[in-house]
C-alpha cells in the first residue's frame, strides 16, 4: 500500500470528510484494508486535507522504480496518473501527493504531500475509514472495539479510564486519530454508565440558530 | 435600583475612591508612567522592584495621549446597603434579540425578564452580520432606549457580539451617549470578522482584531463615547482563541479588552434528552477544527461545572495570565437566544435577510425543549462592586476586577479582603495590596450563605469554599503559555450546616515574593480531581457529560483575583 495525499484547501474538517466520500465513492470504491484520513494542515491558512491508503494500480499508477524517477506525472486527460484523478473529481483548486508525485498548484500540492507522509508514518491523521469501521455500529464493549477494527487503544476523557467490559454508544460515528503508530479512540462518559466517543456527529455550529 | 440585595451588613468601608484604585493600570506595564496617578507610579515601581515589568515594557501603543478614567460616579441615592464599600451588582453582558439571525425575543422581552430575575445592569449583543452592521444597529437602538425609560432600575447597554477576526465572539460594549450607535455601527462595518469575510485564523485577520480594539480605545481618547469594552465570549468552545490572541488583545488595549466568559451561556443545553436539548452544557460539544489551536486539548473543549476550561483548570490558561500580573477578569451570562422550554416563536412573515429583524415573537403553543438558554438572570450573574448605580460606575467596575460569579445563586454575596495581619485597611477583588517583603499577610473572607430561593425555586446550598493560590512570575517568553505551574488550592473550607455565612481567614503568613489569590466555592455535587492533577487541585469540578448535565445540580462560584506585591 502507499499513499495518497489530497488537498483541496478544504476550510472545515467536515468538508475535508465530505470530499473524502466523493473520492472513496466516485474514484477508489472499497478495499478492507484502507485507511483513510483527515488532516489539518497549519500554516497561514489552516485547513483540511486527506489521506488515503492506494494500490498503485487503483489509479492507474506505476511505482517509480526508483526514488525521484521522472515520467509519472500525466497531462489531464491521459488514461491514469493524479491529472487524470483530478479530472474525475472535477475540482479546479486540487493538490495531489503519491510518492515522488506532484500535481496541482504547489501550496496545495505540498499541504497533499505532508497529508502523505502523516498517515504514512502513522504519525497523525483523523482515520474516516480503517478496518473494522463497519463493524463499529450500536453499542457495544471496549473490548469488541478494539477486537473488530484496527483501533489499538481507548482513552477516556473527562473520567477514569475504560475497562474492557464498558459499553460505548458508537453512535455509529467513529474517528480514531493515529497518535505516533497507534490508532487512538478518545471517548468521554456519556450519561448512564456507558461511554461514547468524543467527537460528536453533529456538533452544534458557533452561530447555530436555536429557534 | 438594586432590588434584590439582601447582604444585610455592610463593613463600615467608604467607598473607595475610583482614581485611587486602578491595580489594572499599576499592573499594566503598557501604559506609560505619565498617564498613571502619582500613587499608582509609586505602585509600579514596586512591580519593577520586584521584576515584573520589564525596563522596556512602558513602550506604549496607546501613545502619550491620555485615557480617560470613566467618568465620577453620581452619588448613590438608592440606600442600598453597601458590602466592602460597593453596591454589588448583578448582570450579564451576553443577550440577543430578534436583531440576530439566531434570535427570537424583543429587547423588551429581555429587559423585563432580567429585571424580574434581578439583574441591575445588561447588555443587548447582538450578532454582527452584513443584515445588523446596514440596518440592526440603528435599529435597536431606540427599542433600548425605550427599555431604559420603562424598566428605570435595570441598565440596558447597547453593544454588539463582535465576530473577531480570526477568532471566536466577543462582546463589545459601549456607554450610552448620543454617539453609541455611530462608534457601534463603524466599529462593525469596519471590524467584525463576518462583515469583512475575516475569519480564518490568519495574521492579517488577528492583525484586524487588534485594530478593532485600537479603535474604541481611541474612541475613548477622543470622547466619541464615554466608555468602551471588549470581553471574550466562550473562550474555549471551539479551540479559536489561541493563548497568544488573548495575550496580544490584551496587551493591545489594556483599558478595552478585560477579560472572558469564565462561564458560558446556553447552560440549559446538556440537559438531558427528551426534555431537554441533550446536547453539551455552553453548547460546547465541539472537536479541534481547522482554525483550532494545536495546544488545546481535547479537555478544553466542554465545560467543567458550567465554566470554561480556560477558567475552571486551576493551573490553566486564565492562572497563567493572572501569573503574569495580567489583569485578565471573569464573567458568566446567559447568552440567551431562545429559552428552554419557552413557547415562543419567530413571528409568521419574518425576512431576516432583507429587514435586519424577525417580526416580533408570537405565541408557539408548544414547549420548546430544544432551547438551550435561560433568561438573563435566571441562571447566571456577573456580580459588579460598582460605587454607584451608573452606566459608569458598573464600566468601571468592570475594568477594576471587582467581579464575583456565580451560578444558581449559590450564594448571596462575598466580601473579601487581603491585608496586613497587623491590621490596617484590605484590598477587594481585582485589587493589589502592596506590602514590604516579609510581612505577614491575611485573607478575611465573609460568604453570605443563600438564604432566598434562586429561579428553580430551592435555597441553593454552598458545601466547600476552596482558596486557589499562585506565584507571580512576571510575562512568560512563549506568548502561547497556558500553564501556571505554581498555581494551586492551598485550602479549602467546609460550610457548616444551619449557619447564614462561613467567615474564615486564610493565613498567608510572611510572604516573601508576588502572589495573587482567588476563590471557587461550589455545591460539592459534583467533582474531580483537576486537569493538573489531585495535588493542584483535589476536587475540582468535573467534565460536563453531553447530553446529561443538570446545571442545577452542579453550582460553583468563582471570584476574581487579588494580589499581593511585595516590595
Amino acid at each position: 500500500m502507499t499513499v495518497l495525499g489530497i488537498d483541496a484547501g478544504s476550510t472545515t474538517v467536515r468538508a475535508a470528510e465530505h470530499l473524502l466520500q466523493r473520492v472513496l465513492g466516485e474514484v477508489l470504491g472499497a478495499a478492507p484494508e484502507r485507511f483513510a484520513c483527515t488532516h489539518v494542515v497549519r500554516g497561514d491558512h489552516p485547513h483540511a486535507a486527506l489521506s488515503v491508503t492506494v494500490d498503485a494500480a487503483e489509479l492507474g499508477l506505476v511505482e517509480p522504480v526508483a526514488p525521484g524517477a521522472p515520467g509519472e506525472l500525466r497531462e489531464p486527460g491521459a488514461d491514469g496518473g493524479l491529472a487524470a484523478l483530478s479530472n474525475r473529481l472535477g475540482i479546479a483548486e486540487l493538490g495531489l501527493a503519491w510518492q515522488h508525485e506532484r500535481y496541482g498548484p504547489p501550496s496545495l500540492a505540498a499541504g497533499a504531500a505532508f497529508t502523505a507522509g502523516e498517515l504514512a508514518a502513522r504519525s497523525t491523521g483523523r482515520a474516516v475509514v480503517f478496518p473494522g469501521v463497519d463493524a463499529l455500529v450500536g453499542t457495544l464493549t471496549v473490548r469488541e472495539v478494539l477486537a473488530r477494527s484496527a483501533v489499538d487503544e481507548i482513552v477516556v476523557v473527562g473520567g477514569p479510564p475504560a475497562t474492557l467490559d464498558d459499553a460505548v454508544d458508537t453512535r455509529d460515528f467513529v474517528r480514531p486519530e493515529w497518535r505516533d503508530g497507534r490508532l487512538v479512540l478518545a471517548v468521554t462518559p456519556a450519561g448512564g454508565g456507558v461511554l461514547a466517543p468524543f467527537e460528536v456527529p453533529n456538533p452544534t455550529a458557533c452561530c447555530a440558530d436555536h429557534a | 435600583m438594586g432590588h434584590h440585595h439582601p447582604h444585610g451588613h455592610g463593613h463600615g468601608h467608604h467607598s473607595h475612591d475610583e482614581a485611587s484604585i486602578e491595580p489594572s493600570q499599576v499592573l499594566d506595564s503598557e501604559i506609560p508612567d505619565s498617564e498613571l496617578a502619582p500613587a499608582d507610579v509609586s505602585r509600579r515601581s514596586l512591580l519593577r522592584g520586584a521584576g515584573l515589568l520589564g525596563a522596556g515594557a512602558a513602550a506604549s501603543v496607546l501613545g502619550s495621549a491620555t485615557t480617560p478614567a470613566p467618568a465620577a460616579a453620581a452619588p448613590d441615592t438608592s440606600g442600598v446597603a453597601r458590602k466592602g464599600g460597593y453596591l454589588w451588582l448583578a448582570g450579564d453582558h451576553h443577550i440577543h434579540t430578534q436583531y440576530s439571525p439566531d434570535g427570537v425575543y424583543r429587547v423588551i422581552d429581555q429587559v423585563r425578564h432580567a429585571n424580574a430575575y434581578g439583574l441591575d445592569w445588561m447588555v443587548i449583543t447582538d450578532h454582527g452580520t452584513v443584515q445588523h452592521a446596514k440596518i440592526g444597529v440603528e435599529k435597536v437602538n431606540p427599542d433600548i432606549r425605550n427599555a431604559r425609560d420603562e424598566i428605570r432600575d435595570t441598565l440596558v447597554f447597547q453593544g454588539l457580539e463582535w465576530n473577531i477576526p480570526g477568532a471566536e465572539h466577543g462582546t463589545v460594549f459601549v456607554h450610552p451617549g448620543k454617539n453609541e450607535v455611530g462608534v457601534l455601527r463603524q466599529f462593525e462595518n469596519d471590524y467584525d470578522g463576518t462583515v469583512k469575510n475575516a475569519k480564518e485564523g490568519t495574521p492579517a485577520n488577528e492583525a484586524l482584531a487588534i485594530a478593532g480594539l485600537n479603535f474604541l480605545a481611541d474612541a475613548v481618547r477622543r470622547k466619541q463615547v464615554e466608555d468602551a469594552m471588549f470581553f471574550a465570549n466562550h473562550p474555549a468552545r471551539q479551540g479559536i482563541d489561541s493563548p497568544h490572541e488573548i495575550r496580544g488583545w490584551r496587551d493591545a488595549a489594556p483599558r478595552i479588552a478585560l477579560g472572558f466568559e469564565g462561564a458560558p451561556g446556553h447552560q440549559a443545553a446538556g440537559l438531558p434528552k427528551p426534555l431537554g436539548p441533550g446536547s453539551g452544557r455552553g453548547s460546547y460539544n465541539a472537536s479541534p477544527g481547522t482554525q483550532s489551536f494545536p495546544g488545546y486539548p481535547l479537555e478544553s473543549y466542554r465545560t467543567w461545572g458550567g465554566f470554561d476550561w480556560m477558567t475552571a483548570t486551576v493551573g490553566g490558561l486564565w492562572d497563567s495570565l493572572l501569573a503574569e500580573g495580567k489583569p485578565w477578569w471573569i464573567t458568566a451570562n446567559s447568552d440567551c437566544h431562545s429559552v428552554y422550554a419557552d413557547t415562543a416563536t419567530r413571528g409568521p412573515g419574518s425576512d431576516f435577510n432583507n429587514n435586519g429583524f424577525y417580526n416580533d415573537p408570537v405565541y408557539g403553543g408548544a414547549i420548546n425543549t430544544g432551547n438551550n438558554d435561560y433568561w438573563p438572570g435566571f441562571y447566571s450573574r456577573t456580580n459588579v462592586g460598582s460605587s454607584a448605580a451608573t452606566y459608569a460606575a458598573v464600566m468601571a467596575g468592570l475594568r477594576a476586577g471587582r467581579v464575583w460569579v456565580d451560578h444558581g445563586r449559590l450564594i448571596n454575596g462575598i466580601d473579601a479582603q487581603v491585608r496586613p495581619s497587623s491590621g490596617g485597611p484590605g484590598v477587594t477583588l481585582g485589587g493589589v495590596l502592596q506590602v514590604k517583603r516579609g510581612t505577614k499577610v491575611q485573607l478575611d473572607v465573609t460568604v453570605d450563605l443563600a438564604t432566598t430561593p434562586n429561579w428553580a425555586q430551592f435555597v441553593a446550598k454552598l458545601a466547600r469554599v476552596d482558596v486557589i493560590q499562585g506565584d507571580v512570575t512576571g510575562s512568560v517568553k512563549d506568548r502561547d503559555t497556558l500553564t501556571a505551574p505554581n498555581t494551586k488550592v492551598v485550602k479549602s473550607y467546609e460550610v457548616t450546616a444551619g449557619k447564614t455565612s462561613l467567615r474564615f481567614t486564610y493565613d498567608l503568613g510572611a510572604v516573601d515574593g508576588p502572589v495573587y489569590l482567588r476563590l471557587r466555592g461550589t455545591d460539592g455535587n459534583r467533582s474531580a480531581a483537576g486537569y493538573h492533577g489531585a495535588d493542584v487541585d483535589p476536587h475540582g469540578p468535573g467534565m460536563d457529560v453531553v447530553g446529561d448535565a443538570d446545571p442545577w445540580i452542579d453550582l460553583w462560584f468563582y471570584t476574581n483575583p487579588i494580589w499581593v506585591l511585595t516590595q
